[in-house]
This record gives C-alpha cells, structure tokens and sequence, in this order.
C-alpha cells in the first residue's frame, strides 16, 4: 500500500525519454544530407565524363573527315588510276612504279593515323578508320565521294554518310 | 536531455550540414562548367558545319569555272576565314596551312584555352576536284608525288 506521500507527489517523465533522443535524430539528419549531396556530385560527375567522350568522339569524327580529304586528293593526284576500281581488286602495285598501294591504305592525318578499309566505286562509298592506340575499338567513317559525272575519274567533293 | 548530448547533437548536424553544402556547390559549378562545355561544343560544330556547307557550294562554282589549282587554294582560305557565326567568347579560329605530305589544304582549328579543347579538320582544294591531275603522259610519278 503505497504511502499518503507517495500519492500526493506530482507525476514526472522518466529522466531517460528525452535523453538520447537529439543525438541520434542529428546522425540521422546528417547522414542524410551528405548521401543526397554525394549523389547529386556522382551525377555531376558522370555528366564531366560524358561530355569527355562526346569531345574525344568529335576530335576522332575530324580526324576521319580530314582522313577523306586526304584520300580524295589522292584519287585525284597520283591514285586516279584506282578509282574506278573496287579496293578488293586494286593491283599491289597501285598505279605503276613507284606509286605502291602503302601511302593510300594507311597514312597519317594531323595527330592521327587511318586505315582504308574499303572503296567502292558502284556507290562511291569509302570508309575508314583510325587506328586507336591503346584501345581495342576503332572509329570507323563512311563518306561518299562525288564523282564528275563528265569525267569520272575525278573527284568532286566528299560527304560523310556516318560512322 | 544533458548539454553535453545538445552540444554533441549540433556539432554533428553542423558538420554535416557544412560539408553537405560544400558538395552541393561543387556540384553545381560542375553541372555549370559542363553545361556550358557543351554550348561550346554544339557552337563550335554548328560554325564547322556552316563553313564545311558554304565551302562545298562555292567548290561547285569554282569547278565550272576550268580551276586553276593555286587560284582555287587561295579562293579556299579565303572562304574559310570568312565571318560567319559569332563564336562563344573564349574560343578561337584559324586557318592554318596544311604542311606536306598534304598539298594545297587548310586545317580549320578551333580552341578554347579555358576549356583545353581542340577540334581540327582539313580542307583539301584537291579533294573538291579544283587541282587538276598533271598529264598523265608527264613525267613518272615519285614517292613524294605519292604521299601527297
């Protein structure tokens, strides 16, 4: 039976209740401000990579235009003889003494080296690639050459038909 | 609730806070940077796009007119530096001759130091038919003829 001073003291929360509350809830908080700040700079960051790869993707389609040019000069110059002609079929010996097939199926453009991987004269299409180094995929070009229509062994201009 | 527990709480939450902050502000100016690295980007391959578009039309012009090759390189250079769209601040344009074994050709260079970027493409007066071939009964060809 509990005492007459017992039931007459007023009634007090427990001492421990709000003890320990604050320190968990600032842990809570604060973890989860820095997860949403992590994420939102991981997003940043993937969005710094991927405008890395678009450059390097424009600097290797520019390094295949350029390489266009240079082999249209070429049909145009000292390989005008092989324009008429599938790559499949071109003579080793190019287009006589001392115009070897080597300077047109792979050169240096710039900074960049390429490759002819093929020549088509029916649709006028040549493609290209870069040779990566350090890399196993290769950039690869499809240009379409005009050709005279007066005169076709001679080039007109050059398009690019995509990769 | 003892002062010490508030005092420990709020040094938590503040540094938490702080270097919360410190991200997201990073992260903006990044997200800004990168924003703005890709207006570049999409100026600079419109400016390219326009001049590659302009050149192919005068090429056209010029190759009924019976070229003579240094003539049409000329014309070619000063095609390219024509004005044509404004660039974004920062970035510059030139013309730059093609240094052998590439003969009459320009390289179109763009660069923005801020930004570290380049982009470069060449631009051949032979590959738009305005050099014509020599004789081909002339003289053999040569292994520099070749590498042009």
């Amino acid at each position: 039976m509990p005492s007459r001073h017992a039931l007459l003291k007023p009634t007090t929360p427990a001492p421990g209740s709000a003890a320990g509350f604050f320190l968990p809830l600032s842990f809570g908080v604060g973890l989860v401000l820095l997860l949403s700040s992590l994420s939102v700079q991981t997003a940043a960051l993937h969005g710094t990579h991927l405008l890395a790869a678009e450059l390097r993707q424009r600097q290797a389609d520019d390094a295949l235009a350029s390489a266009a040019q240079q082999v249209a000069a070429q049909f145009n110059g000292p390989y005008r003889c092989l324009l008429a002609t599938d790559s499949a079929h071109w003579p080793a010996a190019g287009c006589g003494a001392g115009a070897g097939l080597a300077p047109l199926l792979g050169a240096a453009v710039g900074s960049s080296r390429y490759r002819l991987m093929s020549w088509q004269p029916a649709s006028s299409e040549l493609r290209l690639a870069l040779d990566a180094a350090g890399s196993a995929s290769r950039q690869q070009g499809v240009f379409a050459l005009r050709l005279d229509p007066a005169q076709p062994a001679r080039v007109l201009g050059v398009r690019s038909l995509g990769r | 609730m003892t002062l010490a527990e508030l005092t420990m709480a709020m040094l938590v939450f503040s540094l938490a806070a702080n270097a919360s902050l410190h991200l997201w502000g990073a992260s903006a100016s990044w997200a800004q940077a990168s924003r703005e690295r890709h207006d570049t980007l999409r100026r600079i391959d419109a400016d390219l796009l326009r001049r590659e578009h302009s050149l192919r039309q005068a090429a056209l012009a010029w190759q009924a007119e019976a070229p003579d090759c240094a003539a049409a390189t000329s014309r070619m250079r000063q095609q390219l530096e024509a004005a044509a769209g404004p660039l974004p601040a920062g970035v510059s344009r030139q013309v730059q001759a093609a240094e052998a074994p590439v003969l009459n050709g320009f390289w179109l260079v763009y660069r923005a130091e801020s930004d570290r970027l380049e982009r470069r493409r060449l631009f051949s007066a032979a590959a738009h038919g305005l050099c014509p071939p020599p004789d081909p009964d002339s003289a053999p060809l040569t292994d520099s003829e070749v590498g042009a």
